[in-house]
């Protein structure tokens, strides 16, 4: 397994709450997944990305900088994205009943990791 | 973005030049525009007389519409086209049909009339050779604007949803990619 599969599957195994984590190029591509039963990785990959240019666009318009994070919360779930420097974004979906500050944590711990070990696997494919 | 020149490229490759057929007209300019009140008039006789695409225009305006359409009958029939003109068909009439509501699907019906009503004038004051000649050199000119307009709409669409969702256009043909599979393998059964 490579190191960006093992961080991503990582965080979904020692995370109970976490149901899956999809990291979607700005394009709406999967670049890896990690998930408990079966996803679609392609759809969730491309509304990932939406979600995330749409947060862009909406912070642009209100001049309030950047979106660090998107907290959704849905009737039998949430749903986090995050900005993985400008070449990837990171979804996580939980369970409703998850305490978010919880999962912040955890996910914002991994994130640098995510984000060097992304860049080495972008040059990878790009060299 | 892609520039009429792309398109134009793509529909010469697939199509044929425009260059012989535009020399074609050229030849006959003269007479053939002494038709553009005809046309005028067919055009919108036809467009007024159909409830949707009559409501595309507001009171009062056919004059103001039709001496627009005289012009550009003229300027079709004249064989002299320069990169103002196929600029205007690509960016501007795609523009000015997604502001005006005119969907590609009544701009390319009007343009199957259009080129009707040509070939049955053609047919009716030329030699058959010649008429056959000239109603290929108006349906190929034709078609190749038919094809910017549309192109220019679609393009409007897809720039409006991009810069309102901060959605690239890559972005939004992925989505479009993934939606087309899925109903595709649903029609499949």
């Amino acid at each position: 397994m490579d190191r960006l599969k093992a961080i991503l599957q990582d965080l979904v195994d020692r995370s109970g709450e976490i149901m899956a984590v999809v990291l979607a190029t700005p394009d709406g591509f999967p670049v890896e997944f990690a998930a408990r039963g079966n996803i679609e990785v392609d759809r969730q990959a491309a509304v990932i990305a939406s979600l995330s240019s749409l947060a862009t666009r909406s912070t642009e318009m209100v001049d309030i900088g950047s979106p660090e994070e998107i907290m959704i919360t849905s009737e039998r779930g949430r749903m986090f994205v995050y900005r993985v420097g400008t070449k990837a974004t990171l979804g996580v979906i939980t369970a409703r009943d998850v305490t978010a500050g919880l999962v912040l944590l955890k996910v914002r711990q991994v994130l640098p990791d995510i984000a060097s070990e992304l860049d080495r696997v972008l040059s990878r494919r790009e060299g | 973005m892609k520039t009429y020149r792309d398109i134009l490229r793509d529909f010469e490759a697939i199509s044929g030049p425009i260059g012989p057929h535009a020399e074609v007209l050229k030849r006959y300019a003269d007479r053939l525009k002494e038709w553009d009140d005809l046309f005028t008039k067919v055009f919108y006789d036809t467009l007024f007389s159909y409830g949707p695409t009559a409501a595309v225009f507001r009171e009062g305006e056919r004059v103001e519409r039709e001496e627009t359409l005289r012009a550009w009958y003229r300027k079709v029939v004249s064989g002299e086209y320069d990169d103002a003109f196929w600029d205007w068909q690509y960016r501007r009439v795609g523009l000015a049909h997604v502001l005006r509501g005119i969907p590609n699907e009544f701009m390319l019906s009007a343009m199957s009339m259009v080129q009707r009503a040509f070939l049955e004038k053609v047919k009716e004051e030329f030699p058959s050779d010649e008429a056959a000649r000239i109603y290929l050199a108006f349906k190929h000119v034709t078609d190749a604007v038919a094809t910017l307009i549309a192109s220019g709409y679609m393009y409007s669409y897809l720039k409006a949803v991009s810069e309102s969702t901060g959605m690239s256009l890559t972005l939004i043909d992925r989505h479009a990619v993934l939606v087309a599979q899925r109903e595709y393998e649903r029609d499949k059964g």
